[in-house]
């Protein structure tokens, strides 16, 4: 999971250096913190949000065959 | 056969065509993995090579025979062959690395979701064409193809970053916009007759601008009924009223 938002966003952002992914396991759910750079922030958010609801369904795809359920937080 | 090597460029586009010279193969018969896609940097300064991973796969189990004649059909044929074609050379070998990207960042993707899905590519009028086959094509398409938009949404972000190109990218999984658009088609004319026959207005569930303009197009030479969009947000509803 980790591998895959650091592929995604690193591709995307001017700044992939500062690219920082956490992955944070819960019983059911697991917690994916993401920071980037205060000026690639909108790169991965998007107009209206649109980069990062793709990037959420991208996860829950990945998801669906182990059955887990992913969140994506965006760290400001 | 299999033969993997590693080449650095100074941009990928560099890096692909050396590896392809190297191994003295065609596009189609290498998988070309972006390593690192470099950075011009500033003045000089800050700048990283572009690093390519190539491996060249025997086409369907045959050895590979060092043959640059290209097959009949493809849609890109690197050099001679397509410079005949009255198509100039570098027009189609950029053509090429072009797709090598799109491709690589497709099923780079695919597979660090940890689903099976094997990735070609063309180019037809002037845009990029992946197709999506595997197993795990269910999966790829997601609820009312929501998973494969995002994929494609996700693939032509990327490689517009990094070729500055701003003609689309579509992604396809096993034909699946077609089948869509077939029965979008079918929903429309469905509802165009209720309508027509109720003499009451029919609303379709909601469903996305592109979705939407499906059934807008569908109906719109139909004299006996017209449609408008209903509500707000991503999401609207399409109503079929009749006419008069």
């Amino acid at each position: 999971m980790r591998d895959l938002i650091l592929y995604i966003v690193k591709a995307l952002v001017d700044n992939p250096e500062a690219v920082d992914v956490r992955e944070i396991q819960g019983e059911k759910t697991t917690v994916i913190e993401l920071k980037v750079a205060q000026e690639d922030l909108g790169k991965v958010i998007g107009k209206q949000g649109r980069t990062a609801r793709a990037i959420r369904t991208i996860l829950n795809a990945s998801g669906t065959k182990l059955g887990k359920r992913c969140v994506l937080e965006i760290l400001e | 056969m299999e033969r993997t090597i590693e080449i650095e460029g100074k941009t990928l586009e560099e890096a692909t065509q050396q590896a392809l010279q190297q191994l003295g193969a065609r596009r189609e018969d290498v998988e070309i993995e972006v390593l690192d896609d470099g950075k011009s940097g500033f003045l000089g300064f800050g700048s990283r090579t572009a690093k390519v991973r190539a491996v060249l796969r025997a086409a369907h189990g045959t050895p590979f025979q060092g043959s640059l004649v290209p097959e009949a059909g493809r849609e890109v044929t690197p050099g001679k062959q397509a410079a005949t074609a009255g198509r100039t050379e570098v027009d189609v070998e950029e053509s090429i690395v072009d797709l090598a990207l799109a491709e690589s960042f497709l099923s780079n993707m695919i597979g660090k979701m940890d689903l099976q899905g094997s990735v070609t590519s063309r180019i037809s009028e002037g845009q990029v064409h992946l197709n999506v086959t595997g197993q795990d094509s269910n999966i790829l398409i997601g609820k009312k193809g929501q998973t494969l938009d995002a994929l494609q949404y996700l693939t032509s972000l990327m490689y517009s970053k990094s070729t500055r190109s701003k003609g689309g990218l579509v992604v396809d999984v096993e034909d699946y916009r077609n089948r869509r658009e077939q029965k979008l088609q079918f929903m429309a004319r469905e509802a165009g007759e209720k309508a027509q026959r109720t003499g009451k207005p029919v609303t379709l569930a909601p469903m996305s601008a592109k979705d939407r303009r499906i059934i807008h197009m569908t109906l719109q030479d139909d004299d006996d009924v017209k449609t408008t969009s209903r509500g707000e947000g991503l999401l609207k509803k399409v109503v079929v009223l009749p006419r008069s």
